[in-house]
């Protein structure tokens, strides 16, 4: 099986995956049906706890070992979840590069950033690969100061630097997919509107296909082709025209909270108990909740201009 | 009235044997049931004059009056007021209790400090007021999620009837719509009683959508915001 | 891995009770009185009227193992605790009040933690002679620091965390911040660290008692009989394996539960992390 020479899509089937801790099973992601198109944009928002990260983390087999899956998840004839380890390898840091959260914790933190490209030369079994491609990576993020930068230590650097560095990192290899993990935690807001120029170099430069998470709307609106917006493990919405007519009460309601827009709250219903919700996950809080909505969960349903909406207001 | 006169706050840095001046000159009046906001850039010392304010920090220069009294000069029965008056919110409600103890001990403790009867009826009423379910209090801070717990941080604050509470950053670290509810809690609640508040933070809009009396910390002085 | 330490757990776990209930159960479950001698059967191998064939002076030594496990464990046990005593009071103090008082602990504990261990416990028991007080004394004073070391470490990180400065901010005094809350989030490391010091403290006994500086014979103590051993054990090897593998199996449990402690505490504390 040699490497792929395009990139591929990633194609989800009812996946569910859940965290068995201490006494309790979490369910994180409660059947999830996608297919991430390759060179496009696609943005996962959604709030803590919805499993955007752990999707994100499903389908570049980063899941930690007491993870509990089913379904299917391929990139293109290869099953992911029941792939070995080793065979995946080959994708971590060639196909698929990564530019994880927090750069100030993504380091480590004795070595300098010489040697962290290094591994990545070593590693990658790419020839061309030299120290002069690294320079020329680093440039592409505006880090013109190469010598001072890849001979310091990582915590000499501040938190935006880092994380041009990791993008660096990321594009270094060519690879087909990236995912940045939440570009913007971590960072003060003035570094916000450089970590939007950083993902959009790297959408013109070679690597197309990308995978953002983020609970920033505005760095979704702008950046993607695809929005996925998730609540309590499942889909809700798939929104291709920049979040720009919501579809879902949920994701209509979070734009409204927005500082932009007044910090609007929802006038919801009384908090509903339910131990078991079969239905909806949002009911008990929206204010468009029908009796139906409790007891049963809609479906997606699609729109036009290939929107989709998990809500009975639409079907 | 809390008043902060000419703090200055001097900083080491050990590595390049250089001392640095974080605040420099800093004064603020907050009069009784008013609003207040702080604003500025992230690490320009605001979270640092919050805690100077508080007498959680030392300081290198200047005063900090209580109803008139330099905090440094109380007795312990006047300082035992100043702590049950001045509140204090800080940006990461996950680690704001105990994490050995449950939430209906951490909640009770003001009670146990003050050695005064634990008043279940006013921790129920708050509870209700910041939109908590009872059962909160069997659970440990891990069980629940960043909004839950600063709604119990403000409510615990709340427990003494304070005269004022300092917020540092209380959302920052909270999901949109999450930060929309406490926001809207916040605003509430002063309708019910007479709070002084001082709100920090690096977003104006939050501080206006507050009608915050808005200061502005720069270069370690802190001015009224135009 | 994890089916693997689970196995090392409860056999360690069984070889430690074992040891203790023989020790508690001693008196019911010894065929001989250990300290009676009986020179017709001296140096015996084992057979079957003695398991574990008699020594020097024809003491039964299943009998004297079964007492011997009594001083063993206590004798470690006491100078563990005693020394978690003062080592959690020392790094307590230092680490909650600093300036003065954590110069002044750092200072004695750096001094007692300099001074060679082995060396100085022969020095005390040479300067007030041989007995069980002076071994527990001299095993307090050479390990003291060490827990008062890393109690203060604990309690810097501890004093570092938001809840503390909430705490003070409701009013909180020293006494309460102490006693409620830093100690019972320091407890964990604590318990970890006393378990794999014991073992420690089994061997460091053991060599004292060896060199005849501490337990004094005729107790019945296991490295009392190692002692006695060294002049026999060519020709009747029992002497020294028995009670050899004994002290063995003490301190090799006792480890292995502290290790076990240790992973599972940080594996507890990191499954409390939220998922996104």
């Amino acid at each position: 099986m040699g490497l792929i020479k395009v990139g591929e899509d990633f194609r989800i089937e009812n996946l569910k995956v859940a965290f068995s801790l201490k006494n309790d099973k979490i369910t994180a992601i409660d059947g999830v049906d996608i297919i991430f198109p390759h060179d496009k944009v696609t943005t996962i928002i959604g709030e803590s706890g919805c499993g955007k990260s752990v999707l994100a983390q499903t389908i570049f087999h980063l899941l930690p070992d007491y993870a509990i899956t089913s379904g299917k998840v391929f990139y293109g004839n290869i099953d992911i979840l029941n792939a070995a380890n080793c065979y995946l390898q080959k994708f971590w840091g060639k196909e698929w590069g990564l530019i994880p959260q927090l750069p100030g914790e993504s380091f480590s933190p004795v070595r300098k950033i010489k040697k962290h490209f290094n591994d990545i030369i070593k590693f990658s079994g790419q020839i061309g690969l030299t120290m002069s491609s690294v320079k020329d990576s680093l440039t592409l993020f505006d880090l013109h100061d190469h010598e001072r930068i890849l001979n310091a230590y990582p915590h000499e650097l501040s938190g935006g630097m880092l994380q041009r560095v990791l993008c660096a990192m990321a594009v270094l290899t060519s690879p087909k997919w990236i995912l940045a993990d939440e570009p913007t935690k971590g960072l003060d807001e003035d570094s916000y509107s450089s970590v939007f120029d950083n993902l959009t170099k790297i959408k013109k430069s070679r690597v197309k296909s990308m995978v953002v998470i983020t609970h920033d709307l505005n760095l979704a609106s702008n950046f993607s082709d695809i929005i996925i917006v998730m609540f309590a493990g499942q889909i809700i919405e798939i929104n291709t025209n920049s979040l720009s007519t919501p579809l879902h009460p949920y994701t209509k309601a979070l734009i409204q909270a927005l500082p932009a827009n007044g910090f609007n709250i929802t006038n919801r219903t009384e908090t509903i108990k339910l131990e078991q919700n079969h239905g909806c996950k949002f009911a008990p809080k929206c204010p468009n909740c029908m009796p139906k909505c409790l007891v049963e969960n809609s479906l997606l349903i699609c729109q036009e201009n290939a929107n989709s909406v998990r809500c009975f207001l639409y079907a | 009235m809390l008043e902060a006169t000419n703090i200055r706050k001097n900083y080491f840095n050990r590595a390049i044997n250089k001392t640095f001046t974080v605040l420099d000159d800093c004064s603020l009046k907050l009069y009784d049931n008013k609003v207040y906001g702080l604003m500025g850039k992230s690490g320009c010392g605001k979270s640092t004059f919050a805690k100077i304010l508080l007498g959680l920090s030392s300081f290198d220069g200047g005063q900090i009056f209580y109803n008139g009294k330099d905090i440094a000069q109380l007795n312990a029965k006047q300082k035992c007021i100043f702590r049950e008056k001045v509140q204090f919110v800080s940006q990461t409600p996950a680690s704001f209790f105990d994490p050995k103890m449950k939430l209906s001990a951490s909640m009770c403790e003001p009670f146990r400090i003050l050695e005064l009867a634990i008043d279940n009826e006013r921790i129920n009423k708050l509870l209700e007021i910041v939109s908590l379910p009872l059962n909160v209090l069997k659970r440990y801070p891990y069980q629940l999620s960043g909004g839950e717990l600063q709604r119990l941080s403000i409510c615990r604050a709340l427990l003494l009837e304070p005269e004022t509470i300092v917020f540092d950053e209380p959302t920052s670290m909270l999901d949109i719509s999450v930060q929309a509810e406490i926001l809207h809690m916040l605003k509430k609640l002063r309708t019910i009683n007479e709070i002084t508040y001082l709100l920090i933070s690096h977003d104006r809009r939050i501080l206006e959508w507050m009608e915050c009396e808005i200061f502005i910390l720069t270069n370690g002085r802190i001015e009224r915001d135009v | 891995m994890n089916k693997k330490l689970n196995l090392d757990f409860i056999f360690a776990v069984m070889i430690l009770a074992i040891i203790i209930l023989t020790g508690i159960f001693a008196p019911l479950l010894a065929p001989y009185n250990p300290f009676q001698p009986d020179m017709f059967n001296r140096l015996q191998t084992p057979n079957y009227s003695h398991w574990f064939g008699t020594d020097a002076l024809g003491r039964d030594m299943f009998s004297r193992i079964l007492y011997g496990s009594r001083y063993s464990i206590l004798l470690s046990l006491v100078s563990t605790i005693v020394s978690l005593v003062i080592g959690t009071i020392a790094g307590v103090l230092a680490g909650f009040y600093g300036k003065k008082i954590d110069s002044i602990i750092t200072l004695l504990s750096n001094i007692f933690q300099s001074i060679p261990g082995s060396c100085f416990m022969i020095a005390i028991a040479g300067m007030f002679g041989p007995s069980i007080t002076t071994l527990v004394i001299a095993l307090v004073i050479t390990s003291w620091a060490g827990f008062s070391r890393i109690t203060r470490a604990e309690v810097l990180k501890i004093k570092g965390e938001p809840f503390m400065e909430g705490l003070i901010c409701i009013g909180c005094k020293d006494k309460m911040l102490i006693f409620g809350h830093i100690l019972p989030n320091i407890f964990d490391s604590i318990i970890v660290l006393a378990s794999l010091r014991m073992g420690r403290g089994v061997l460091a006994i053991a060599g004292l008692s060896f060199l005849g500086l501490g337990v004094q014979p005729p107790i019945p103590d296991w490295s009392v009989m190692v002692n006695d051993a060294i002049i026999y054990y060519r020709s009747y090897p029992h002497l020294l394996v028995v009670p050899g593998m004994c002290i063995f199996a003490l301190v090799y449990s006792i480890n292995t539960i502290g290790g076990y402690l240790k992973n599972n505490i940080e594996a507890a504390a990191n499954e409390d992390r939220e998922w996104d």
